[in-house]
């Protein structure tokens, strides 16, 4: 019903805009909303390779799974980050964030 | 006819609530935005007859973990100042090149979609199947290990 080019389209339009947020945003949280707008894309993408595919591999499935398992375990691992930060006071912006540049 | 409508809108909710992710104000509206990203995804798998990827996408992404991301950070009161335009540039032209794909398909390469298809799924069996896997993981763990000593010991010395 729906050509293949159209979902590819979304595809790279949801990962252009991840891209953009990412290379222009200062806070540090929609900085990681970008990444997962990147992570939706990717997936988008894996599905409809997977449904147009005559003899398509189940194991795409599983890699779908390991994707959505991994965006899952970054969020929680970068909130217990958020939450100490935000305890200890402090900023969010990445400019301010520069113990580790050289 | 009625499908490639819906999926315009749906193209719509996706993109216009995945830029308003770094154009609110408040961050509670932009965790909102991305769960709308989500919900968007979620729309374009039912559109491809995958219902139970659909559905996963829902609970696991929707349910959990934007319900999660708005707890978190519903104390934030508001966020720092914007981004710089010329850096939004990158998301007009992937937009435009994406629309460009749809409205013209002598833009795309032009080989068939059987072919596209073989391709990918030998890459995706060559990454898969040998040891690049392997390799790829071993690597982001050393990375991850000297990440945590460095950042454990600049905590201690804020703690300290």
């Amino acid at each position: 019903m729906i050509p293949f080019t159209y979902l590819l389209a979304i595809g790279l339009s949801l990962f252009g805009i991840g891209l953009a947020g990412i290379a222009s945003e200062k806070h540090l949280v929609v900085i990681l909303l970008s990444i997962e707008v990147i992570f939706a894309s990717s997936t988008i993408i894996l599905v409809s390779f997977f449904s147009f595919a005559s003899n398509a591999d189940p194991s795409a499935l599983i890699m779908l799974v390991s994707i959505w398992a991994v965006a899952a375990a970054e969020i929680i691992a970068l909130i217990t980050f958020y939450v100490y930060m935000k305890s200890n006071g402090i900023s969010f912006d990445i400019s301010k964030l520069s113990k580790l540049k050289w | 006819m009625i499908s490639i409508i819906i999926f315009y809108m749906v193209f719509a909710l996706a993109a216009l609530s995945a830029i308003c992710i770094f154009l609110l104000k408040k961050l509670s509206y932009a965790v909102i935005a991305l769960s709308l990203v989500f919900l968007g995804s979620s729309f374009v798998f039912l559109l491809i007859n995958q219902d139970a990827i659909a559905l996963l996408q829902l609970l696991v992404l929707v349910g959990g973990l934007s319900t999660y991301l708005i707890v978190a950070v519903s104390t934030e009161e508001h966020q720092l100042a914007l981004f710089k335009p010329g850096y939004f540039v990158i998301a007009l032209i992937s937009l435009f090149l994406s629309f460009s794909i749809l409205f013209n398909p002598s833009f795309a390469p032009q080989i068939s979609t059987e072919q596209a298809l073989d391709f990918a799924a030998s890459a995706g069996a060559a990454i898969a199947s040998g040891y690049a896997l392997l390799y790829i993981a071993v690597a982001m763990l050393f990375v991850v290990v000297i990440g945590a000593v460095v950042v454990l010991k600049e905590f201690t010395e804020l703690i300290v």
